[in-house]
């Protein structure tokens, strides 16, 4: 369990920011550090959840709130970063975009 | 119809928010379908995260890889478009399926179950979604004045002052039955791959059909729209599950 301390933390830390940069979001662009955090930090959330169940050990409460605040961050930031991706194909976009979209 | 939606002054995404309940109703419904083949809820759960998280990543890559030009050329526009909706949607479900996949490669699961038991979650998913299209104003019908004809509002994407067929809500609504029936044939199956190969073939066809009855502009491959060739690739898919041919090869060649 203490090599899984550090991914714990890793994860709680890059739960915060994804939640905060959903928050802040002074620019839009910190939505994409905010996926790309939510998504490192439930990695690596899941990873301890997995090794916990295969290992037999309690998983740390750093390491819980670290996959929530992961889910949360990652199905927020990602409805902002994604509107309509279902609908990408079919709102057609513009010029060179909405055929290269079909791909 | 209502494409952003006010919560205290705060502008939402209509589409935003049936996507999270969609996906939200998804993973609960993944705990019933897990239980067919002894599948924890946690390996259910974790599967629907990875292929979240490879759907996210696979749609943003595929763009970013598309858009490779204007990224370069002029990379504060790009940015923004990349951070507020740039995405592809074939990015997205290669990349959503490749995220699955790798989960139960990296536990030694047996993926053709996972996808068995994920697939009336994203029938689910889906039909949520095209909710979310009608209100968006995306994939609209073709003009069409009987009952049930949609008129839109002016300034919406969709042409206004006619009738159109409400294709986004009869696909919704053959969605939200296609789950029923996927867990019935659940249920009910003897062989991993059954109702994987049921639901490519039923949203496959539903899919080719509900096309003639749509009018927005999108991609064409000779008489067919994209997404009719597509799905008739999907149907071929469907069916060599449903004849068990790629299972035997997975088994042997794939699983360990």
């Amino acid at each position: 369990m203490e090599n899984y301390s550090g991914k714990a933390a890793a994860s709680l830390v890059l739960g915060i920011v994804s939640v905060a940069c959903l928050i802040l979001m002074v620019y839009v662009v910190t939505i994409i550090i905010g996926v790309i955090c939510a998504i490192i930090g439930l990695i690596l959330a899941i990873q301890i959840r997995k090794a916990a169940q295969l290992e037999s050990f309690k998983p740390s409460g750093i390491a819980t709130a670290g996959l929530v605040l992961s889910i949360i961050g990652l199905s927020l930031n990602g409805v902002i970063a994604l509107p309509c991706t279902l609908c990408v194909i079919c709102a057609g976009g513009s010029g060179a975009l909405s055929s290269l979209s079909y791909l | 119809m209502y494409p952003i939606i006010h919560v205290f002054n705060f502008p939402i995404l209509t589409f935003g928010v049936l996507f999270l309940i969609g996906t939200g109703a998804a993973f609960l419904l993944a705990v019933q379908t897990a239980r067919k083949y002894h599948i924890t809820t946690m390996d259910a759960m974790f599967f629907g995260l990875f292929a979240i998280i490879g759907g996210i990543t696979g749609a943003k890559l595929l763009y970013i890889i598309v858009d490779l030009p204007n990224l370069i050329t002029s990379p504060e526009t790009a940015l923004i478009r990349l951070a507020s909706g740039g995405a592809v949607f074939y990015g997205g479900l290669i990349g959503g399926i490749l995220g699955g996949v790798i989960y139960t490669r990296i536990y030694h699961l047996d993926v053709i179950e996972f996808f068995d038991i994920a697939v009336p979650c994203l029938a689910l998913a889906q039909a949520f979604g095209r909710i979310g299209c009608f209100f968006n104003g995306c994939c609209y019908g073709i003009p069409y004045e009987g009952p049930g004809a949609v008129h839109y509002p002016v300034g919406a994407y969709p042409p206004s002052g006619i009738g159109l067929f409400p294709a986004q809500l009869s696909e919704s609504a053959f969605l939200f039955m296609l789950t029923l029936v996927l867990m019935a044939v659940l249920w009910k199956s003897r062989n991993p791959g059954f109702t994987t190969g049921f639901y490519l073939i039923a949203s496959g066809l539903f899919r080719f059909i509900n096309e003639f009855f749509r009018s927005d502009p999108r991609g064409a491959i000779g008489f067919l729209s994209t997404s009719q060739f597509i799905s008739l690739m999907i149907i071929g898919l469907g069916i060599l599950l449903i004849l068990k041919i790629p299972q035997p090869l997975y088994q042997k060649y794939l699983k360990n």
